[in-house]
């Protein structure tokens, strides 16, 4: 795109500017070299004013003038427009003028600026305070460095389709650039995301700007929902335009997510009112609080059992519907199966055998009717392979799930005869004992090993649960999971939205900590005890998030689920160690993280954070953990390290 | 099907085993075919075909291929479990096993199955005492060879692998399962772990403490 005739103008001034600059820099270096000869001593290694220096002709004024504004300022106008109540940065050159208008022109609140130590931990705290608050954050770094260190984070939120709000720096003009902003130069910045996040652009105006960051916003957060990335001009930051400019500041509509049309909804109520054992299936369904109230009331009205993949906060975990920690015989029960923005709805209905030679089996019954409800159909990117395996349907509505379920409610209630909904409430008798019994399961379950040290991961959950039961909580992170949601979701009573938030979305490790931290962020407002479950191998990426916790005074419980090595991964390693019968007894090296151990409640007092630990003993979690949440309460995070067994 | 088949009086087996082997014995020499899932047509009541019956109807996919249990579904083989106990729940199971209706599996097939898994030779294999071992070269040897990575520390059992102590499966099967599993379990050959090794090992789940009953750990309560 050719530069305006303004800008065009503004270049010229720019290069007369350096020019004068050059030539002044030109004359203190050889008045100070003049000076070093005259008194014959070492040369100084750092440079020295001198009279010379001083009786040099002056440059350019370098403040900007009152009847100026910098571009920034204007940025910071639109941002708060937006709605940003905070943006995280690990601090960049590249962006100084925006950071320093958001401190000073904005007055540092909405957004206010989160000190992060790793661009990694800026958008994973992001990702999840948008999963905990339903509203995106912004997150700054330079062009190259830090994007590149904030790729990985990007990728999680890319694969859980949740909005992440990306400004970068840049200086795009090579003729003006300092020496590092030439390792901090890059000709398209957003290249090296632009397969795993849904819009990006580059502003050359203001003008420009304000149009990509409302669009930006609009993109980002109209489903399906993807992380997009503003690249910023350093000089459209730094330059000044004058105050009374008049600079349009857009307005924000953001669209309705797409319904599915009625039709193909009547269809699948129909197939669900007739069937004999329908089943719903939600990963990513509820994008907020009504998703949930919604997701009941359709499972009620048809006496449904439901199971919760767990990307989102979909369905209470002791609804009496639930069906979640017997999932498979559900699946190879039901005569209906209807997927609400899963994920992977192969895996759902199939099974695949890793072995040397992997096999894979349908679970669904071969006549089962399968149907999806799901925006996965409306995007999809070739490069990096998230679809998943393509399932033969009989319906596909590509459509949001959330937004389909109130005319899906309203068709199934109009479809429901007498004789249906005696059918409808024997069913859901059976299906409560059976979801009652599964709870039972897991109560056992629990009850092995319970005195055992290490710590059994089962103890910890249960220990937890008893401090925070009475608590307006919200479990922020919790890595250790599997299929069933792990420890927690068979043990606690989730029924509030923000009590679960779900996974890193790509399973890039190293997301845990950080987000844990991002939802606390946004549950401090609301004044929930947020608590993560935080496992040694994750935290050990980037540490540095518990001091951001610390300085910002966010109050986050984490437990540590340390057991001390990256144990799925050793168990892969361990599976080849046998597929080639070698025998497995070295498959720990190179995936325990121990020798030494890792003394996680030092390294938690070192970054500011109140912590206990390492605990072996079961007996003393109890009490630790009642002392660190009297911790939290008071505003702070803590921290206590329980030494846990590997699952 | 659920761990508690274990639990039933043993004077059933006693009679369900006789039974069944006074009909295996009455139908000796008669050629085995093929059942027919889902039909009750033609099938025989005897061993072989209750084998067959049992692979072509996916029983195998999750109790093993001989019905000594795997990561996804527990032992049925030899269970204490009568006969209409053993299709009624099959046709109304109550833990994470699908029902299977009369029209997918017919109770003629049920018969022939439940038969092949009293036969005698997956009874002795079930009942057969298992070898000495050392439960401290077993704690060592459970360890040493990855088993706690799925099976966790205690052998409870976890989101990877199911609960292995403190009552095994008998050895005869356990050993079989190892050497050749049908889930996702990787193999475990002679070479890589011997069979004194897979005795420690059993010796130390045997040896596991039973847990507290669940109803008097406070922290449990539902």
């Amino acid at each position: 795109m050719p530069p305006s005739k303004r800008s065009r103008e503004k270049l010229i001034q720019r290069r007369e500017f350096l020019q004068k600059g050059a030539l002044a820099g030109a004359a203190i270096v050889g008045s100070a070299a003049a000076a070093g000869a005259q008194v014959q001593s070492p040369a100084p290694t750092t440079p020295v004013m001198t009279a010379a220096a001083e009786a040099a002709e002056p440059g350019d004024v370098q403040v900007l003038g009152e009847n100026q504004r910098c571009g920034s300022d204007y940025m910071v106008d639109v941002f708060k427009s937006l709605g940003f109540e905070y943006v995280c940065a690990n601090p960049g050159s590249s962006f100084r003028g925006l950071h320093e208008s958001i401190i000073n022109y904005g007055g540092n609140k909405s957004p206010e600026l989160i000190t992060c130590c790793h661009e990694e931990s800026s958008v994973a705290m992001a990702h999840a305070y948008y999963k905990a608050e339903g509203k995106p954050i912004a997150v700054m770094a330079h062009g190259t460095v830090g994007l590149q260190h904030a790729s990985m984070a990007l990728y999680n939120a890319w694969c859980d389709r949740v909005p992440v709000y990306m400004v970068i720096g840049n200086y795009n003009d090579a003729a003006i650039r300092r020496p590092a902003e030439w390792y901090h130069g890059v000709q398209d910045a957003a290249a090296m995301v632009r397969d795993f996040t849904k819009w990006d652009d580059t502003p050359w105006s203001l003008t420009h700007f304000a149009e990509s960051a409302v669009r930006a916003y609009k993109l980002a957060v109209t489903p399906p929902m993807a992380p997009t990335v503003l690249v910023l001009d350093g000089i459209l930051m730094e330059d000044g335009v004058p105050r009374d400019s008049r600079l349009p500041i857009p307005r924000l509509t953001i669209p309705a997510p797409p319904q599915g049309d009625s039709g193909s909804v009547e269809e699948v109520a129909r197939l669900l009112v007739a069937a004999e054992s329908p089943l719903l299936v939600a990963d990513r369904l509820a994008r907020t609080a009504n998703g949930m109230k919604l997701l009941v009331e359709l499972a009620e009205t048809l006496q449904a059992g439901v199971i919760d993949q767990g990307s989102r906060m979909n369905f209470p975990s002791r609804h009496r519907l639930n069906q979640t920690q017997r999932a498979a015989a559900a699946v190879g029960e039901a005569d209906v199966i209807v997927g609400l923005e899963v994920s992977d709805f192969w895996a759902t209905v199939n099974t695949l055998r890793d072995q040397l030679h992997r096999s894979t089996r349908r679970i669904a019954k071969p006549t089962a009717k399968l149907i999806t409800i799901t925006t996965g159909d409306l995007y999809v990117r070739a490069n990096y392979q998230d679809f998943r395996r393509l399932q033969d349907l009989d319906l596909a509505i590509a459509a949001d799930g959330e937004a389909t379920l109130p005319t899906l409610i309203d068709a199934v209630k109009r479809l429901a005869t007498g004789d249906r909904t005696r059918v409808f409430q024997e069913r859901g008798a059976k299906l409560a004992e059976a979801s009652r019994a599964a709870a039972e399961r897991s109560r056992v379950a629990a009850s092995y090993a319970w005195d055992a040290s290490p710590v059994s991961t089962a103890r910890l959950s249960a220990e937890v649960w008893a401090q925070i039961r009475n608590e307006d909580w919200s479990l922020v992170s919790n890595y250790y999971t599997d299929a069933n949601g792990g420890w927690p979701r068979r043990l606690w009573d989730f029924d509030k939205p923000y009590q679960w938030l779900g996974h890193a979305g790509g399973g890039g490790i190293g997301y845990g900590a950080p987000a844990s931290v991002g939802g606390a962020l946004a549950n401090r407002r609301h004044g929930r005890l947020s608590v993560a479950i935080q496992t040694d191998g994750d935290f050990m990426y980037a540490p540095g998030v518990l001091w951001t916790a610390a300085h910002h005074r966010i109050p986050l419980l984490s437990v540590m689920n340390n057991n001390r090595a990256y144990h799925m991964e050793l168990m892969h390693v361990q599976r080849m160690c046998n597929a080639r019968n070698r025998g497995v007894d070295r498959g720990t090296i190179g995936s325990e993280l121990t020798d030494p151990n890792i003394d996680y409640a030092k390294l938690a007092q070192s970054l500011g954070v109140y912590a206990e630990g390492p605990i072996t003993n079961p007996a003393d979690l109890g009490p630790a953990l009642k002392r660190a949440i009297a911790v939290v309460k008071r505003g702070e995070p803590a921290l206590v390290d329980v030494v846990t067994q590997v699952r | 099907m659920p761990i508690g088949f274990r639990g039933t009086a043993a004077v059933s087996i006693v009679i369900v085993a006789a039974t069944l082997m006074a009909s295996v014995v009455a139908q000796a020499g008669q050629a085995a075919r093929a059942p027919q899932p889902g039909t009750d047509q033609g099938a025989p009541r005897d061993v072989p075909s209750g084998r067959l019956a049992y692979t072509q109807t996916g029983c195998d996919t999750c109790h093993g291929t001989d019905g000594s249990g795997t990561a996804a579904a527990p032992r049925i083989a030899a269970s204490a479990l009568q006969l209409q106990a053993f299709i009624a729940y099959v046709r109304k199971p109550t833990g994470t096993m699908p029902a299977r209706s009369a029209e997918a599996i017919s109770d003629r097939n049920l018969t022939d199955i439940y038969a092949y898994l009293h036969s005698p030779n997956l009874r002795s294999a079930q009942t057969a005492t298992p070898p000495a071992g050392s439960v401290a070269a077993g704690a060592m040897l459970y360890k040493k060879n990855g088993c706690y990575e799925c099976h966790v520390n205690e052998g409870q059992g976890g989101a990877q692998g199911p609960r292995l102590g403190p009552n095994p499966i008998p050895f005869v099967r356990f050993s079989a399962y190892v050497r050749n599993p049908a889930g996702d379990m990787p193999p475990y050959t002679a070479k890589v772990l011997s069979n004194e090794d897979l005795a420690a090992i059993y010796a130390f789940l045997e040896a596991r403490p039973r847990p507290p009953a669940v109803n008097s750990i406070p922290l449990l309560a539902p």
